[in-house]
């Protein structure tokens, strides 16, 4: 299987006074068609290194590679392009635009690109319907209810079929029943399109559903465990 | 342009206009910012134009016999013709060219500096300030002679000045104090030294027509000794292209005669015009303070929305948005709210001025002059508004705009010193190591290590970080080689010492480098001078 995502030697320090390190030395692969989950205890550095992989944040050392290129020289607006094309982000707090329906939410990365209004809304339409949100496509993010929201990111996230999606605990805010029509949407797409997931769960019950479970302490890669 | 990009632009255009939906409060207070600006501005400055051309029109030129009345200060002697400057500065003038060329004569029109010409002709005079029964008049002693007067005399009723005594009376002057021809008036002056000195004179003549200056003339000789004067404080000048080299005439007056005063045929409207400016000058500071305070507002408002604005402009980029996309769609939302704030400005001004009455005095196009001339300034100040905002979205990462960290707007990272000392490099040549100079005061450290001294650090990672300025500018210090490195404290010099020592390293430029060897072959040869004196 290829590798999509690697980190070498990843570093990421905040300075509060003094140096603080939320990624130490992290050394990772993620392969195409993967669903690779990282879990840990809060604090673990979980998100920021999920951010780092997005391009979202800068590393003080290392280097990210998506599909064998390196992302950490890029400028601003070379990630923004990169992420338009490869990458879907799921942020924890869902990160919608207030002003903007769901379905216009889901929509606009696909117009960024360039693709015409129909197609983007005929694509978005999918979406939300995929994640079970066609009745409330016209509502605002603040009409929505948390899982709603989220969904509506989720969907966001797929719209530009992304080589990999990666996602800040995407079920956090799912009823059991909502989370069960997530992780088998992610299943869905990772069988249709060979998308990979890279996702952050607190929730041990999920891994079940990956083929890599990376689990983080302090910053630093405690255990991978890869599902045979 | 392709159907990709106006697919974008459009995508664009629509998240525009649901954003003034969103922010269209502050979009409003913009709008209204603008228009109050730009209407009190453009109508203050419509209205000193107006006022300014009115004055000069009506300001009329002085009808005298002489070019230029040089009163002179106490004791100073009127100069010759010679000694006096080509009065006036040199203007343009257009010059016609003739020529014969291919048969047909050519005309060429140019443009050349004129020459300004020197006065042409001088007499002195004498004057001063009388009390008369009447009131105060100012009197003017001229020569019986006088080329000046030679028209005046013309319309003279009665027999111009011939003996001591004589006074001419202005018409006006005399038809006021009714008086008549042989009548005496006396006449009392108060000198330099502080006598008062009476006279009495015979009105000899009286101007038929109105004459400018009000002044009686009397003959020179009688002002002389009326005023106890030594040498005539009065000169009357004549040039034939004064009125061509209009500008600097008294600055240029005032080199050889300092202190005096002058007067010439359109002093009127050289006063006024001074006048004029000495009002514009300050009322340039209240459009200043106009501009000023629009400017303010705008970029309060702006900063503020830019604030609020962070994690909508971060969800942007997380989606691909282009640092272009985010420029034009800021751009778009203030031009929308700048053209509705001008536009709306612009009809106000042209419903109200007409209806005031100064409005006929104000030459065609001022308006629409003062319009762009305003339209250029909210411009200006609405680039000048967004120009951080613009600066920090390109600059910061998607996470220093949602989660509101500190956004430095220059960052500096350093694998080599800039500018390496005889010690730095003396450092790394006798002891093979890559050196890093770290900033500190009193051996105090502000930063902070990301690799303690004495642990292993791998080639390009970040040894110390620096804020400074507030977290305006971000330093990062980095390893240029795989190695352990060391610190001392009290000359902030960062050590790396190499794992391999062949590794490769920062190269610096030969001319450092010879600087260098040539320093080091110095102080050896200094070192041998010391060591052979000694022994």
């Amino acid at each position: 299987m290829k590798t999509i995502l690697e980190t070498i030697n990843l570093n990421k320090a905040f300075y509060l006074g003094e140096a603080v390190y939320a990624v130490n030395n992290v050394n990772l692969q993620i392969m195409a068609g993967e669903i690779a989950m990282i879990v840990g205890p809060s604090g673990s550095g979980k998100s920021t290194l999920l951010s780092l992989l997005g391009g979202l944040d800068r590393p003080i050392s290392g280097d990210i590679k998506i599909n064998g290129k390196s992302i950490v020289t890029l400028s601003e607006d070379q990630l923004a392009v990169m992420r338009r094309k490869s990458i879907g982000y799921v942020f924890q707090f869902f990160n919608l635009i207030p002003h903007l329906s769901a379905l216009e939410n889901v929509e606009l990365p696909m117009k960024i690109t360039g693709a015409s209004r129909k197609e983007a809304r005929e694509r978005a339409e999918y979406l939300l319907n995929e994640v079970g949100l066609s009745p409330r496509a016209h509502h605002r993010p603040d009409q929505l209810s948390g899982g709603e929201q989220q969904r509506v990111a989720i969907a966001r996230s797929l719209i530009n079929k992304p080589a990999v999606v990666l996602a800040d605990e995407p079920t956090g805010n799912l009823d059991s029943k909502t989370r069960d029509i997530v992780i088998s949407l992610f299943q869905k797409f990772r069988e249709i399109e060979n998308q990979t997931f890279v996702i952050i769960t607190h929730d041990t019950g999920l891994t079940q559903y990956a083929q890599r479970v990376v689990r983080l302490r302090d910053g630093k890669v405690e255990s991978v465990v890869v599902a045979s | 342009m392709n159907k990709s990009s106006i697919n974008n632009l459009l995508a664009i255009l629509q998240l525009v206009q649901k954003n003034i939906k969103r922010w269209w409060g502050r979009l409003s207070v913009i709008v209204i910012l603008v228009m109050l600006t730009t209407t009190l501005s453009i109508f203050y400055h419509s209205m000193l134009i107006s006022e300014q051309t009115k004055a000069t029109i009506e300001m009329q030129r002085l009808e005298l016999p002489y070019d230029l009345l040089v009163k002179l200060p106490k004791g100073t002697p009127p100069l010759l013709l010679n000694q006096l400057p080509k009065p006036l500065d040199s203007t343009l003038m257009r010059k016609t060219v003739r020529s014969w060329e291919q048969n047909q004569w050519k005309e060429i029109t140019y443009e050349v500096p004129s020459v300004p010409l020197s006065f042409t002709y001088a007499e002195s005079a004498a004057g001063g300030v009388v009390e008369t029964k009447q009131g105060s008049w100012e009197v003017l002693g001229i020569q019986a002679d006088s080329l000046f007067y030679q028209d005046l005399k013309i319309e003279l009723e009665g027999a111009w000045l011939s003996s001591p005594g004589d006074i001419i009376l202005p018409q006006e002057l005399a038809q006021v104090n009714q008086f008549s021809l042989g009548e005496n008036i006396k006449l009392r002056a108060t000198t330099e030294t502080g006598n008062r000195i009476l006279r009495e004179y015979r009105v000899v003549g009286v101007f038929a027509n109105k004459y400018d200056l009000e002044q009686p003339l009397i003959l020179i000789q009688d002002a002389m000794t009326l005023f106890s004067l030594k040498v005539p404080n009065r000169q009357l000048l004549q040039n034939n292209e004064l009125l061509t080299h209009a500008t600097g005439l008294e600055q240029n007056m005032s080199r050889v005669y300092p202190g005096a005063s002058f007067l010439y045929e359109w002093i009127g409207q050289n006063r006024m015009f001074q006048l004029t400016n000495a009002v514009q000058s300050p009322s340039s500071w209240v459009l200043l303070l106009i501009y000023l305070f629009m400017s303010f507002g705008v970029l309060t408002l702006s900063l503020i929305t830019f604030l609020e604005r962070r994690k909508e402009l971060a969800i942007l980029k997380s989606i691909g948005a282009r640092n272009s996309m985010i420029v034009i769609l800021l751009v778009m939302e203030y031009a929308i709210a700048a053209f509705v704030g001008l536009a709306s400005s612009y009809i106000a001004l042209r419903i109200l001025i007409p209806q005031f009455s100064w409005y006929q005095n104000l030459p065609t196009g001022t308006l629409t002059k003062l319009s762009i001339q305003n339209m250029l300034v909210t411009v200006f100040a609405l680039t000048l508004s967004l120009l951080y905002p613009i600066l920090l979205a390109k600059l910061a990462t998607v996470n220093q705009l949602i989660y509101k960290r500190k956004i430095p707007l220059i960052t500096e990272r350093w694998d080599h010193i800039a500018k390496p000392t005889y010690e730095h490099l003396l450092i790394e040549k006798t002891k093979n190591v890559s050196v890093l100079q770290l900033e500190n005061e009193d051996g105090k450290l502000f930063g902070s290590f990301l690799r303690k001294p004495g642990e292993h650090a791998k080639k390009g990672e970040v040894l110390f970080i620096q804020e400074k300025l507030s977290g305006f500018v971000y330093r990062e210090w980095i390893s240029p080689c795989d190695g352990v490195i060391e610190y001392d404290p009290y000359s902030g010099i960062l050590t790396i010492v190499p794992d391999d020592p062949e590794a490769e390293r920062y190269h610096y430029p030969e001319r450092i480098l010879e600087e260098f060897e040539r320093r080091k072959a110095g102080t050896i040869k200094k070192e041998v001078v010391q060591n052979e004196d000694h022994s």
